[in-house]
């Protein structure tokens, strides 16, 4: 059974047309990313997907249409949202005791959870003095306290430092690693590029571009060139041609080459060759 | 689907965690009591008034702290999105209103038990009293229920529930002592609660006493539906 399945997906509000004929299927164990820039679509298509909003098409969740969704569907599902709120009076223990009594699991997880997000030191720090960073890990802690087998990220970096970051980064990896399939929404291209199995680029609200990080960079090489830096800090531009193979290597026996790099775009350039566009803007 | 006890137990406990670090909130539970014992016990004896100022106090105490407070509990949590994550998390909105309402209700009986000990009252009375006062706060809390859903934010939340509440509190003081304003309170549940909570052991059950809540309590529950209908705390 597929994760997540998208048929023709799309949504208004008013006139305006926020998501057009989005399809696409999400397999279980793993990470996909939804990359747009602000404005794109992408919490809108999330809040679909977790039937807190109604769209057009077919939209499932483990094979249960979106719109039906019952409170043991929610049990498999894990959401960190821009608007996920916290209860700022209460400590990090107890934002996430309240949550272990709804799901009717065993409390020891709460320290397990802390621990994985790095929060154990602040297990009595009342939520509202925590950190941003810290308030997100608080966040993607109480998403996956009940483990669920799905888990919805919506641009769960966003203005973090880069040690935070990181290591939120390296919990997805496990968590992928121990079967969750994680839908990820994000701008930054270095965080799909390292995180996800495939990604989707959403544009105006279509699905302009879908494959593996990998695949979309090489496909939009169109230089299609090795560059080599040398020791006398000159930059050779090669065509990646067979006939080029002889001087490289001459170069390598020459110990002269200092770096050697594939000309192939980031998804950041592929966004910008499709759209004209940024995915930062 | 059947509603989950410890759903409700869950969002209670919460409650009852967050209410000791909002002293803000909590105050509010205490405010009424405390005033009613400092006039009782200072000026009540010398003039004769006990039974009086508790019936004034007391009535406060279940018709506008329940109000405010329920009304305060759900924009917060509206307004902060927590509202959203818990619905997310399969608790559903009767579970989550059950689980508010009961922590209100809870707390305003157990902290106007107090007001037992400030007057003289039997058994059967002291009863009556805390009946008379368990009615008032059901009511009250239905309308902040109604309030808190309506608002979109806390402070529109507070600037509903403040003069609502004033004036279904209030206007029972002001009648005893202006007939006109009377005439027109006695349709207020506030005032029938205040005039039973006055003489709780020989007051007798009018129909109009019995109309007059049961209609108000009627209104509130409708304005908590239309609300809720509308402005559905689950979407």
């Amino acid at each position: 059974m597929k994760a997540v399945r998208l048929v023709n997906v799309g949504k208004s509000f008013g006139e305006k047309e926020v998501l057009r004929n989005v399809g696409f299927e999400i397999e279980e164990g793993e990470i996909f990313g939804l990359l747009g820039p602000s404005g794109a679509g992408k919490t809108t298509l999330i809040r679909i997907l977790t039937g807190q909003l109604a769209g057009f098409g077919e939209a499932f969740v483990f094979g249960e249409s979106c719109d039906r969704l019952k409170e043991n569907n929610y049990r498999e599902i894990g959401m960190v949202m821009d608007n996920s709120g916290i209860y700022e009076r209460l400590d990090c223990y107890d934002n996430l005791k309240l949550f272990v009594n709804i799901y009717k699991i065993d409390k020891k997880i709460i320290e397990e959870v802390l621990g994985m997000v790095g929060l154990s030191a602040e297990k009595k720090t009342p939520a509202g003095k925590l950190s941003k960073g810290m308030k997100q890990r608080l966040i993607l802690a109480r998403a996956i306290l009940h483990r669920p087998k799905l888990l919805f990220l919506d641009e769960p970096t966003s203005g973090l430092d880069p040690a935070t970051t990181k290591s939120i980064h390296e919990l997805l990896l496990r968590l992928r690693s121990e079967g969750t399939t994680i839908f990820l929404t994000t701008h930054n291209m270095e965080e799909a590029t390292k995180l996800c199995d495939n990604v989707a680029l959403l544009h105006e609200g279509k699905i302009i571009e879908y494959g593996r990080p990998g695949q979309l960079c090489r496909k939009y090489n169109q230089e299609n060139k090795i560059s080599i830096l040398i020791k006398n800090e000159q930059l050779i531009m090669l065509a990646n041609l067979p006939e080029n193979a002889a001087r490289i290597e001459e170069l390598f026996k020459q110990g002269e080459v200092v770096s050697i790099h594939s000309s192939e775009p980031d998804l950041e350039q592929v966004f910008l060759t499709l759209t004209g566009r940024g995915l930062e803007e | 689907m059947k509603t989950d006890i410890s759903h409700i137990s869950a969002v209670f406990v919460k409650q009852c965690k967050d209410i000791l670090k909002n002293t803000q909130v909590l105050v509010l539970f205490f405010v009424y009591p405390l005033v009613a014992a400092v006039m009782t016990t200072s000026v009540g004896d010398q003039l004769g008034q006990t039974d009086f100022f508790i019936s004034i106090f007391a009535t406060m105490h279940a018709v506008f702290t329940p109000v405010v407070v329920t009304a305060s509990i759900i924009s917060e949590e509206k307004e902060k999105n927590t509202l959203r994550v818990l619905i997310l998390s399969g608790i559903r909105p009767v579970e989550y209103l059950s689980g508010i309402g009961g922590f209100v209700f809870f707390c305003t009986m157990l902290t106007g038990s107090s007001y037992l000990a400030m007057g003289s009252y039997d058994v059967r009375s002291g009863a009556a009293f805390m009946l008379c006062m368990a009615i008032g706060c059901i009511c009250s809390i239905v309308l902040g229920l109604a309030i808190g859903g309506f608002a979109n934010n806390s402070i529109g939340a507070n600037a509903l529930a403040v003069p609502i509440s004033m004036v279904i509190s209030f206007l029972p003081m002001i009648a005893y002592f202006n007939e006109t304003i009377g005439k027109v309170s006695k349709y207020i549940y506030g005032q029938q609660i205040g005039n039973f909570m006055l003489s709780p052991s020989d007051y007798h059950l009018t129909g109009e006493t019995i109309s007059v809540v049961i209609i108000n309590f009627l209104l509130c529950l409708v304005a908590f539906i239309l609300v809720f209908r509308h402005n559905r705390i689950d979407n």
